[in-house]
């Protein structure tokens, strides 16, 4: 196991797993001390992408010190955070626009009553909320992932019979020295 | 909101139901397409942005718990009185794939016009979803 050595709470150190490096956009605003919505914005553009990379570079040395990191792995989630950021905008957009306003309204009261008929959207939903307060820090695939993914790859006729089954457990994150992320900020004046 | 945006495969479900069951709506061809990964999952996960103080109580409160202690833990949290955004936000993070599943699911079963009503509203919601990922 590839390791790094961590601070704990206690002033000792601990050799921990290096982690890989996840480019969220939490993730690269601390590290870069950027506010989120800033690098939120630049993710959305190949322009703002390649200036994120190139930021991040700059660390390079420190980066694959605390990390196992790969800058063609880095620039790869740039793109897929690019795409998913870009769509929530035009999504979020669209589903609140005055011209679908009335008919979304609709679909989401209806999407609201699911729960007494449906369980298993309700089931659905909750699974991704609670997958989502791990995933600001840490967007390793975790066993609620691999059971929202398989569901994907269900056949239809199974899918409601299987999106019954219980959710897997999430476990707890590791504890860390000052917040529940595996990031470590970088040493001052590096920023 | 009598028109479903059906994928062809989903059509032949359709045109397989009762004929009186499928009197009265419209059909429009869903041409939309994404493929989803883990990894893309993951991301909109942590793109997730939500207001709702009950939603955010939840997300605390799940950490660590064993998968019968999440059940009734979610079996405890409904969505009535969530608002538009937060129930948007949660259903960009599932992604259209798995809407598409639970389309098809809940064809293969449609048996009255009130179910027919809640693919609809999937169904709509999953053609916001495709159409944002067009010409990204």
């Amino acid at each position: 196991m590839d390791t790094v050595q961590r601070s704990q709470p206690d002033g000792g150190k601990k050799d921990v797993e290096r982690m890989p490096f996840k480019a969220t956009p939490e993730v690269i605003s601390q590290f870069l001390e950027l506010k989120v919505d800033e690098v939120l914005t630049q993710m959305q553009s190949v322009g703002g992408r390649e200036q994120l990379f190139v930021k991040l570079m700059e660390h390079e040395e420190y980066l694959r010190k605390i990390h196992d990191f790969n800058p063609e792995e880095l620039r790869r989630q740039l793109e897929v955070a690019g795409e998913a950021v870009s769509a929530k905008e035009k999504f979020m957009k669209d589903v609140t626009s005055p011209e679908k306003k009335t008919m979304m309204r609709r679909a989401w009261d209806r999407m609201k009553g699911f729960a007494l008929h449906h369980p298993i959207i309700a089931v659905l939903l909750m699974a991704c909320l609670v997958a989502g307060g791990y995933a600001t820090w840490h967007y390793a695939g975790n066993t609620i992932m691999a059971w929202l993914h398989g569901l994907a790859e269900t056949a239809p006729a199974d899918v409601l019979r299987r999106a019954t089954e219980a959710p897997p457990i999430i476990p707890a994150p590791p504890p860390a020295p000052s917040g529940p992320w595996h990031v470590s900020p970088l040493p001052p004046g590096l920023g | 909101m009598n028109t479903l945006f059906l994928t062809a495969e989903e059509q032949k479900v359709f045109q397989a139901l009762p004929a009186k069951l499928r009197e009265g709506w419209t059909v429009e061809e869903e041409k939309g397409q994404f493929q989803d990964a883990e990894e893309k999952l993951s991301m909109r996960m942590a793109l997730l942005r939500l207001h709702d103080p009950k939603l955010l109580a939840v997300q605390k409160r799940a950490v660590g718990l064993s998968s019968g202690q999440l059940a009734e833990l979610l079996a405890q949290t409904d969505l009535k009185g969530v608002a538009d955004d937060d129930l948007a936000e949660l259903t960009f993070a599932v992604g259209p794939s798995i809407l598409s599943k639970l389309i098809e699911g809940l064809l293969l079963q449609a048996k009255t016009d009130a179910e027919l009503e809640d693919i609809v509203a999937l169904a709509l919601i999953r053609h916001s979803l495709l159409q944002s990922y067009i010409s990204v």
